[in-house]
């Protein structure tokens, strides 16, 4: 076969298909419902110095988050041929605990040539209750942390790591499952570098990875150049942690200069009690999704791409968090806000772009059972989608995911097959949109009923204030959680772990999106 | 095409296109063929002209029809209301809850088509094992018809929860409606699948065309009419067989692929005549490119999107890319070059065609040597190089004409690699195993060195790439696909419910085909099970012979195995679907041996500078002075009235005993 001229277009087809096909692999093989069928995953592949070449497009808010893990792998491990390392620790290069990361090296010619990278959110990974994302104030209690560690070693299964990690779960068959999942979507990976290697060398290939970054680079560059210099300020904030009552403040500047943007979060909140805490990771990734956004979803998402971007974090604070602060939410709940204020200091700078606040949260629901009347433990786990901020040039879209998330829902008829709940309404929550010349999404209800006894966790927010409008138009409406118990409603807060009774119901009412522009007439 | 004269005619197939509409006449000469313009505003129109001008009024049909996709691509469909278990209306707006565009801060969902002033609710609940939790009465179905009709909706979508596990609501529904006179399509019988929005989105999709399809199919009938012949009237469904013209005013979602799906059956027939067994099909028009994968049988999938929304029922694995001969070359705000999705289309169509000034896939084709400007169309149209330079002139500041144009036919290159690794490596298949069938007006074209890049070796060119979809339509079979959801655990209880399952299936299959005028005798069925391991939500699709609980489990592991390369041991397998496939015996069409006009080494028609991956003398052949006692070895360009074929070097072209073109890489 002759030897055909890449062009870079063709190579971005490839690397990306590469990243894409390792992510297919992932979820139809997996069977945590949070990787199958709401594909909360990802999948990416790295130059040999852990530089992100390519990522597949499958949930933002693992979008800044890989970087770090490859990272803090490179930097401990010298990666053999056939090694695969597995870890969760958020303080070293993951984001929160049930989110396993795997990293392994692609060698070529006896030499390291690629890194690939895969992130799925497993259903359960131990800790105080069922799906671990409960309410709770230390990451010991969140659950299993695995450190940095071999799962493979030179292409053999370290006999003890996978048990270690299975025997900490709720569910162990379901997470042996899981993980190996992921690791044949690293072996679908790895063949698929391989035929590019072979077809362009590798040495062409290496080029090539620094010709897409910066090629992403000169399209983001420009892209900013394109954005009014100047500071943009904003502030927005969290309901409360679940153990106090205080609002969590996220304060950030946004700074435009010439090609170059600056975000700097200095002001926000210190760590605070409650799993809302971000490891850094976890706040560039809401950085990035932002970036994204505003410069073109059409620019390849690589390290070049975030070469324009500086980020700024207060050491030790909520966005920057240390061991022993719990996560669990902060990858969840905190990115949405930190995503909303940064587009809130935007919407001066752009106002022909930035649409009026989303949800800005995603109405996390775990429910499960140790054992249950079938005897084996269950555990479900869902986000809910809710109204979408009203834009310049439209209305807001109704019960959908937003921002840093964008995973399915549980189709009714899969969930009520599979655990003992009932759903009795999921509908769109109408009027609930901010109103304004053009109307914010409206939220969404589900309510889910126990066919048996369980225990369930909640983390929301938006429910004291609801998402902002824009250029005059009016907020969302706030959430609402209630539980009915033997027909009488009871309102439950933001955050709470809760019992529930054989036939009680929680209702689960997500935000409007913001309004934007003067309601006219 | 030219036509000749077809003799008596005993049976047709017209393939209406958004340009032309292809009529193929199988009569006492042969295949003869007709080429006509279409006719959008009325799509019935250039049918009846086509089979007048060739006498073929009257004849039996079989017809691809766009009117179904154009209905809902264009939203021309009817007013239908939705109807849905309480608590459940909105749930053809929620969807799956995600948005289309990750990286868009303005998040568009598809249009549901029935807005929520025309969703109404059931008073009425069933469970996941078929249990009533709530029943739904006479008189509130009646009550809720009533407020249907009072809402002027021409077409209703009713779809209750579970509804496959016990169809009874959705009935009483159906019976209510009907008597008011709407037009009604019930979940349970669209698609009796699990998953809620998926089958609601097919029955909603099915509503809303119901009306307009059997308006359409009616005008034609009558038609194609004569005073001696009654519409003989059969279409094209997705799937890749026929119905009847009333089956199709029935479920007219099922026709949403008819057209490409004739180019699939026909390279299935072309593999078979030939012996592969394994091919990827490759057709290239104007503005988009058809890729399929055939691995022993026809690639099935229910995972199908039209503007957004879920269309689950089994259709042939069409994947469509925006990629063309008239895809647009341009550089982007960086300095990229890229190619399509924007297309010249027919009109102003590529610059050499000498309207169009924006440079394509084919100017730089022509740019290149690789198409032969005096003889497209059999040389009733002229292409001008000249247009085509001066339209990549402009396009890559500092870099050379041949440059632009080499790189924008590298990049279209990619994009159809990137598809057909999508079809194939993504799925599990290595496209080495693969032979290329190769059709359309561009695929010829491009298809070696696609093949090349892939390692596929070989690659064949039919005789009439142009018509090969309507081709495809002489050849399907009569019949079209069954399913009813099972998600039960595998165990003998399992097995006993497939049997009953399966029979019923069978049984409604017979009756259907019976009304079409099929006996039993004649019908062959073919079982298919879905399955997968308890706890995950992805199954596997096989074959089943006999329903036994070991041959089952066998054959799930088998097919786990291709699909993913490992098994799950120690969890156990669930059924997902029951799967039924009735098809009656295809008809024949004439198909004769290949009649060379010579016996003669061909000679060249000239020899010429050409592009593959370099520029390199060539030798230009015309199709019909090939012989095949005669192979013809790359660099060579081969050219016939619809299409042009190049051979690159390293590829030898051989001419086999059906006409077709045997392409097969040397080194």
């Amino acid at each position: 076969m002759n030897n055909p001229t890449f062009t870079l277009e063709v190579f971005i087809n490839l690397i990306k298909s590469a990243a894409d096909e390792m992510g297919t692999v992932l979820h139809r093989t997996a069977f945590s419902p949070n990787i199958k069928e709401r594909k909360d995953h990802s999948c990416a592949v790295f130059d040999a110095r852990g530089k992100l070449v390519a990522q597949a497009e499958h949930i933002p808010v693992h979008l800044g988050a890989m970087p770090e893990t490859v990272k803090t792998v490179l930097d401990n491990f010298r990666l053999e041929e056939g090694d695969l390392v597995i870890l969760n620790d958020p303080f070293t290069g993951g984001t929160h605990l049930p989110d396993i990361s795997m990293v392994s090296p692609v060698y070529i010619d006896g030499k390291i040539t690629a890194v690939l990278a895969s992130r799925a959110h497993h259903s359960d990974i131990g800790g105080y209750a069922p799906g671990s994302l409960a309410l709770v104030s230390d990451i010991f209690q969140e659950g299993l942390i695995i450190p940095p560690v071999r799962l493979i070693s030179k292409g053999e299964y370290q006999y003890g790591t996978e048990e270690m990690i299975t025997a900490n779960t709720r569910s162990p068959h379901e997470r042996k499952g899981d993980l190996e999942a992921q690791v044949s979507a690293h072996t679908i990976g790895e063949k698929r570098i391989r035929n590019i290697a072979a077809r362009l060398g590798r040495e062409v290939m290496l080029s090539r990875f620094e010709e897409i970054m910066d090629y992403s680079e000169k399209l983001t560059r420009l892209a900013i150049s394109n954005m009014p210099d100047g500071k943009y300020c904003f502030t927005d904030c969290l309901d409360d942690d679940g153990f106090s009552k205080n609002e969590i403040l996220i304060n950030v500047e946004v700074k435009i200069e010439g090609n170059e943007i600056t975000v700097d979060f200095t002001g926000s909140s210190p760590q605070v009690e409650g799993p809302f805490n971000c490891p850094r990771a976890v706040t560039y990734s809401a950085v990035y999704y932002v970036m994204k956004c505003v410069t073109g979803a059409e620019i390849p998402a690589n390290a070049g791409a975030f070469r324009p971007v500086t980020i700024k974090i207060p050491a030790s604070s909520l966005l920057s968090a240390t061991r022993p602060h719990a996560v669990g939410g902060g990858n969840v709940e905190t990115s949405q806000r930190i995503v909303d204020t940064i587009i809130g200091a935007l919407a001066r700078a752009l106002p022909h772009l930035i649409p009026a606040a989303s949800q800005g949260t995603m109405n996390n629901l775990s429910i499960g059972s140790l054992a249950g009347t079938s005897g084996k433990p269950w555990s479900y786990y869902e986000t809910i989608g809710g109204g979408a901020g009203a834009g310049p040039n439209r209305e807001g879209a109704s019960a959908v995911h937003t921002h840093m998330t964008n995973t399915l829902n549980t189709p009714v008829e899969a969930l009520e097959y599979a655990y003992p709940l009932r759903v009795n309404r999921y509908e769109i929550r109408r009027n609930s949109g901010g109103r304004g010349k053009h109307r914010g999404g409206g939220g969404g209800i589900r309510e889910i009923q126990a066919l048996e006894e369980c225990h369930a966790t909640i983390l929301s927010d938006r429910r004291s204030r609801g998402p902002w409008g824009l250029e005059g138009g009016e907020d969302g409406k706030p959430g609402k959680n209630k539980l009915v118990r033997n027909g009488k409603a009871e309102k439950l807060p933001s955050k709470c772990n809760l019992k529930l009774k054989k036939g009680d119901k929680l209702k689960i009412e997500t935000p409007g999106g913001g309004g934007w522009g003067k309601l006219q007439g | 095409m030219t036509f000749n004269s077809p003799g008596k005619t005993y049976k047709a197939a017209v393939d209406v296109g958004g340009t032309f509409t292809d009529l193929l006449l199988v009569g006492d000469n042969g295949l003869t063929a007709l080429k006509v313009p279409s006719t959008p505003a009325a799509p019935e129109k250039s049918v009846i002209m086509a089979l007048a001008e060739a006498g073929g009024l009257g004849v039996p049909l079989i017809h691809g029809s766009t009117v179904a996709t154009n209905a809902i691509l264009e939203k021309k469909g009817v007013k239908t209301a939705f109807i849905a278990t309480e608590g459940f209306k909105d749930i053809i707006e929620i969807g799956r809850q995600n948005r289309p565009e990750l990286y868009s801060l303005a998040v568009e969902k598809p249009d549901p088509l029935i807005p929520s002033d025309m969703r109404f609710e059931a008073g009425e609940r069933i469970g996941p094992g078929g249990e009533i939790i709530s029943r739904l009465t006479r008189k509130d179905a009646r009550l809720l018809a009533s407020a249907v009709k009072k809402h002027h909706a021409g077409s209703a979508a009713v779809c209750l929860l579970f509804s496959f596990e016990l169809p009874g609501h959705e009935e009483i529904l159906l019976e209510e409606l009907e008597k008011l006179g709407i037009d009604v399509s019930i979940s349970s019988r669209v698609l009796p699948e699990y998953r809620e929005y998926e089958r609601a989105s097919t029955t909603v999709l099915n509503a809303y065309i119901s009306p307009v399809m059997r308006s359409y199919l009616e005008r034609l009938e009558k038609g194609i009419c004569t005073r001696e012949d009654k519409a003989d009237l059969r279409l094209m469904h997705s799937a890749g067989g026929t119905v009847s013209s009333p089956t199709a005013m029935k479920r007219p979602v099922d026709l949403v692929l008819s057209g490409p799906a004739g180019g699939v059956i026909a390279s299935e027939w072309l593999g078979n005549s030939l012996g592969i067994d394994q091919l990827i099909t490759f057709d290239m028009g104007g503005t988009s490119t058809d890729i399929s994968l055939i691995d022993h049988e026809v690639t099935i999938t229910r995972e199908t999107k039209i503007n957004g929304l879920p269309l689950a029922l089994p259709m042939i694995d069409i994947h469509t890319i925006g990629a063309g001969g008239g895809s647009i070359a341009y550089v982007d705000k960086a300095g990229a070059l890229k190619v399509g999705p924007e297309s010249a289309g027919a009109d102003p169509g590529p610059a050499c065609y000498g309207r169009g000034t924006r440079p394509t896939v084919t100017d730089a084709n022509l740019v290149m040597g690789r198409l032969v400007p005096g003889s497209f169309l059999g040389g009733r149209m002229t292409l001008e190089t000249k247009r085509s330079i001066g339209a990549f002139k402009n396009l890559l500041v500092g870099e050379t004409v041949e440059a632009s144009a080499t790189a924008t036919l590298e990049i279209a290159l990619s994009h159809m690699e990137t598809a057909i690794k999508k079809v194939s490596l993504e799925r599990g298949h290595d496209p080495r195993d693969f032979t290329m069938a190769a059709f359309g007006g561009a695929g010829p074209v491009h298809a070696c060195e696609l093949a090349e890049r892939l390692e596929i070796p070989r690659v064949i060119i039919p005789l009439h790439p142009g018509l090969f979809s309507s081709m495809g339509m002489l050849l399907a079979s009569p019949g079209r696909d069954y399913s009813h959801s099972v998600i039960r655990p595998l165990n003998k209880k399992c097995v006993n419910l497939l049997k009953k399952l399966f029979s019923a299936l069978e049984k409604q299959a017979a009756e259907d085909m019976k009304s079409e005028g099929f006996s039993k005798s004649n019908l062959k069925f073919m079982l298919r099970v879905e399955a997968r391991y308890l706890g995950q939500s992805h199954g596997v699709t096989f074959t089943v012979v006999e329903l036994d609980e070991a041959d089952i489990r066998g054959r799930f592991e088998k097919a786990y195995e291709a699909a993913y390369g490992h098994l799950q041991p120690g969890f156990e397998a669930e059924i997902v679907n029951a799967q039924l496939s009735c098809r009656a015996r295809a008809g024949d069409i004439p198909v004769r041996t290949h009649e060379c006009k010579t016996r003669s080494k061909p000679r060249p028609v000239e020899k010429k500078r050409m592009y593959f991956g370099e520029m390199v003398n060539g030798s230009v052949y015309n199709r019909a002075n090939l012989s095949p006692a005669y192979p013809v070895s790359g660099p060579a360009v081969i050219t016939q009235d619809d299409t042009t074929t190049t051979v690159p070097p390293g590829w030898r072209l051989a001419v086999d005993i059906m006409g077709n073109l045997d392409l097969e890489f040397m080194k």
